[in-house]
């Protein structure tokens, strides 16, 4: 059924109305606006909370949902909430990575108001950059995504700010133990409004101290000092009825130190995120309207180890400016989208330098990179009747490799089209198939030097000996809505991939002449069955997310060749989420986490080398680590109103049962070897780093 | 619909249980464990690997030890047939020595070991002497104290440092933290290091990082040549174990044949200091 409305209010507004159909849960319909107001999308029609949009793929949180997660350490975290959805691997405990459909967290981009994040958490992973209180939704396309988005193997998860214009001032704070935030959403004038929430850490106060207290002192590194700091500002200015500027910042550094006591031996790590973008939305007659964006994005990160009159230092930064532009038109039954990109990167690798008695060394090994990236695309998403629908979309790329800054590698240009394509099939009213295709490219790499996506992973560009890596995958789904109150998909995937890059391993001092001769080349491929059950209203709401995956990887140099498993090649993945609301002032929370452990490679066989136990070890990745599973909850209670200003408090216990999750194990050896009665012991040492945690934090906001 | 969702939610979990299998099996190898210094008879010591699960008690440890092989080092000019010689305070026990072939700096050195009907052979040289200028010690606290090694590199080679230490009444040298480093930091400089004292092995007690006051200690500075110091270095790693860092995998070998370990090349000097 089309229906056709004549909207009198301004576009502004339109974008936030949400339409309930009851008697048909899900329809769209072609908006023909009159002179007045030119230029306004096609509108989807949904129930309010869908999760899975059927066209684009995309799974959409929006801050609500985020909000039904219980909080960690006190904070909604984003990132946190999409890795309850299936198909996004838990990397386990302290582990910052986003696995999406068995890749490299480096193989999902993330972005924030359209601008890369090259890192987007904060230490171990507790809290992401993304402070919850900025964040309008997050979205997350793993298969077949619109053309605009390109030049990553996995996913890409879309944050952006709350860009709703608030009524009045509202001001927002929240007090915890270990960090506080505050915030200002504010008008500045008809035209304009301002949004600013800054985030601190002060462990440094809190916990570090009484960690120092507790270790013996001078005999190991004592002396812990960690915070970090984040600050988003968005500002947006309504230039008139057609066009609108928007302003995004964030900036935010983490701060590690260790040392010990009473010596002149210390480490420090210290890395951070800088973005700062400009867009201009238009619109125009006949339905067309244009984005253009400028932005910034940089991340650095540097590790510096003083061991008396020795000083070295690793650093890795990426940095990107990049100018895009998409231009979006609409007919009838085809929403066109055409665009144009170029991107600047500047990259120094794992550089090393350091720094004896005083004197720079003579050997530092430092590589920046630098490469030009421009991309084109052009997607349409055709409507061919009330049952079909389709998307299609075509990026070109070019990639062109400008050299380092000692011109040891030549220059090198990369080309490459990248097509997507899905259809629809609307059964009912209440169900849906989709299928999607798409053969995507990436010519920048996450190298993992941690076990963990630790900060120290770094990003190095393709050059003429190393080439972009690729993926093609298939996906077949199925999605329902039954009523408004549940909703559910069942998501089946194959990808397969090439020129996938593993770091041979150690930075030998021997072997730093260049970095990026140190990687084994391989092929690997990912399939499995995704399926989300979710209840969307009553008192309790919730979700139940199951993920069945395998992810296998095959390198020449790796294992004598043979396939074998990725390290977070987890097959099954539980996730249950819910929400209660006992009264209009106390609601509860829970989510629980099962997956399969984590693989790791076995050792095989021992022998001895200067009385060192030294081991063989056996096939890659071919022992799995116990199974993880973690219960956390969280209790919100709304107190009464100080003034015009709505308290909360929240409590929560992460880990409730406080199961030890194993996160690595190794063996520890003891023995003798002289004497008349030799011998050695070994004992397997399992390293778990997340017991129960309880917190509360404390939210005040107007 | 749901019910179908709900079906096929079964048959996966049913279906899904999987555990990773270890195919590789253990197989036999050598493991050599040599060296040729400066000045010195060479010194090779013969052993084989065992399974993981293997208890290794004293019986055990005796029976690695391989006693019947012939060992042979040869120069250019010389070769030696080592002699097997027991000594109960040195692991394995049974040590393979020289009596008459002395290390020389700049001469390379081939090993051949016969056992049965196999043969394992590799190759290493002797680099020049390195000359400690000072070993002094940096004061920690009133009771702690820790070694700071000063040397001159020699700017005409490319040299591979390891730093060893060991109180007078040890018999060992234990390795330090740092362990060593390659000149391509300083070539040609004159630099001084604070080194951490270590233990042994991985088999040891901690010792702590410092010496105390009054310690009559020996510290040794190594040279080796690039291959040496690799494989010194992956085992370091190896003993070490970092929690978050990716393992290194095995440890690099350059004995040729079905074999592990090193045959390794040095030249050292000795510094004896009292911490103070």
């Amino acid at each position: 059924m089309r229906i056709t409305f004549n909207f009198t209010m301004s576009r502004y507004f339109i974008i936030y109305v949400t339409i309930i159909l009851f008697s048909c849960n899900i329809a769209h319909a072609q908006v023909v606006l009159s002179d007045t107001v030119k230029s306004l999308e096609e509108i989807i029609i949904i129930k309010e909370k869908q999760t899975k949009d059927s066209r684009s793929g995309a799974v959409k949180l929006s801050h609500s949902d985020i909000l039904l997660i219980p909080s960690l350490l006190g904070s909604n975290d984003p990132l946190k909430a999409l890795q309850t959805l299936p198909g996004i691997i838990n990397g386990g405990d302290g582990n910052a990575g986003l696995y999406v459909r068995g890749s490299d967290p480096g193989q999902t981009q993330i972005l924030y108001n359209g601008i890369p994040v090259y890192n987007p958490n904060h230490l171990f992973g507790l809290y992401s950059v993304f402070n919850p209180n900025s964040i309008g939704s997050i979205s997350i396309y793993k298969s077949a995504p619109p053309a605009w988005y390109g030049d990553r193997l996995a996913a890409f998860v879309d944050v952006e700010s709350n860009w709703k214009r608030p009524d009045s001032v509202r001001l927002n704070l929240d007090i915890g133990l270990l960090a506080s935030s505050i915030g200002l959403k504010t008008p500045v004038s008809k035209k304009t409004f301002a949004d600013l929430q800054i985030r601190k850490s002060y462990m440094n106060y809190t916990v570090w101290p009484i960690v120092s207290s507790m270790t013996k002192k001078g005999r190991s590194y004592d002396k812990i000092r960690y915070d970090f700091y984040d600050l988003n500002i968005g500002i947006k200015h309504q230039l008139n009825d057609n066009n609108s500027l928007s302003l995004s910042l964030y900036n935010g550094e983490d701060r590690f130190h260790l040392a010990i006591s009473d010596s002149s031996n210390h480490h420090a790590m210290q890395w951070g995120n800088l973005l700062a973008g400009l867009q201009w939305n238009g619109y125009f007659k006949n339905q067309v309207s244009l984005v253009s964006k400028l932005y910034y994005t940089g991340y650095k990160f540097s590790f510096g180890v003083t061991l008396g009159d020795i000083y070295a230092r690793i650093i890795n930064r990426i940095q990107t400016t990049g100018f895009e532009n998409k231009l979006t038109k609409q007919w009838k039954d085809h929403v066109l989208n055409a665009g144009i990109s170029f991107k600047y990167h500047t990259i120094s690798p794992y550089n090393t330098t350091s720094d004896i008695n005083g004197e720079p060394n003579t050997g530092d090994n430092i590589l920046t990179q630098h490469a030009f990236e421009t991309n084109f695309f052009i997607n349409d998403g055709i409507t061919f009747s009330r049952k079909w629908f389709t998307n299609i979309g075509i990026r070109y790329t070019q990639f062109n490799y400008k050299g380092d800054r000692d011109s040891t590698i030549n220059r090198k240009a990369y080309r490459w089209i990248a097509p997507s394509l899905s259809l629809r099939y609307t059964i009912t009213n209440e169900l849906f198939l989709r299928l999607g295709a798409n053969i995507s490219y990436q010519p920048l790499h996450l190298i993992p030097v941690s076990t963990n996506a630790l900060p120290i992973d770094f990003w190095i560009a393709d050059n003429e000996l190393m080439k972009p890596s690729t993926a093609k995958q298939f996906s077949l789904g199925i999605y329902t809505q039954h009523k408004k109150s549940y909703e559910a998909y069942l998501d089946l995937f194959y990808k397969r991939m090439d020129h996938l890059m593993e770091y041979t391993g150690y930075f030998s001092q021997e072997q730093h002449d260049d970095i990026t001769r140190q990687f084994y080349y391989g092929k690997g491929n990912s399939y499995g069955a995704e399926i989300l059950l979710k209840k969307t209203s009553g008192k309790l709401t919730g979700s139940i997310s199951y993920t069945f995956s395998r992810s296998l990887r095959q390198f020449a140099m790796i294992n004598d060749g043979k396939q074998f498993p990725f390290k977070y090649d987890r097959p099954n993945q539980l996730v249950i989420t819910a929400h209660y609301t006992l009264t209009e002032k106390v609601s509860l929370s829970a989510l629980f986490t099962f997956c399969d452990g984590s693989t790791y490679t076995p050792e095989m066989a021992r022998y001895m080398i200067r009385d060192n136990v030294i081991t063989e070890y056996g096939d890659y990745n071919s022992n799995r680590i116990a199974a993880y599973h973690r219960l956390d909850l969280s209790l919100v209670y709304k107190m009464k109103p100080l003034g015009k200003f709505k308290q909360e408090m929240n409590f929560s216990v992460i880990n409730v049962y406080n199961h030890k999750n194993v996160l690595y194990n190794y063996y520890k050896y003891s023995g003798e070897l002289s004497g008349s009665h030799p011998y050695i012991k070994s004992e397997m040492r399992d390293i778990s780093v997340l017991p129960i945690i309880p917190s509360v934090v404390y939210k005040l906001s107007l | 619909m749901m019910k179908i969702l709900f079906s096929l939610l079964i048959i996966i979990c049913c279906t899904a249980c999987n555990k990773a299998v270890n195919t590789k099996t253990f197989a036999p190898k050598f493991v050599v464990e040599g060296w040729i210094e400066n000045d010195d008879f060479p010194v090779v010591k013969l052993t084989h690997n065992l399974p993981v699960d293997a208890v290794l008690d004293s019986a055990q440890l005796e029976e690695i030890v391989i006693r019947w092989a012939k060992v042979e080092v040869q120069t250019d000019d010389a070769s030696e047939i080592l002699t097997l010689v027991r000594d109960k305070n040195i692991f394995p026990y049974y040590i393979y020595k020289g009596t008459q072939l002395r290390g020389k700096t700049g001469k390379k050195y081939k090993l051949i070991v016969t056992y049965a009907e196999n043969v394992l052979t590799a190759e290493t040289s002797i680099p020049g002497k390195p000359l400690i200028d000072n070993v002094n010690f940096y004061k920690v606290d009133d009771s702690s104290y820790q070694v700071n090694l000063s040397f001159t590199d020699n700017a005409g080679s490319k040299d591979y440092y390891r730093f060893y230490t060991k109180p007078d009444s040890s018999a060992l040298y234990s390795p330090t933290t740092p362990g060593g480093f390659s000149d391509a930091l300083f070539n040609g400089r004159s630099v001084s290091f604070q080194l951490f004292r270590n233990r042994y092995s991985n088999i040891s007690p901690y010792t702590g990082a410092y010496f105390h006051y009054g310690d009559k200690v020996n510290v040794k500075l190594t040279n080796m040549d690039s291959i040496s110091f690799t494989c010194w270095e992956a085992i370091s790693r190896e003993t070490a174990r970092i929690p978050f860092l990716n393992s290194g995998g095995d440890i690099p070998s350059n004995i040729r044949g079905a074999a592990l370990g090193i045959w390794y090349g040095a030249a050292s000097s000795v510094h004896t200091a009292i911490a103070y």
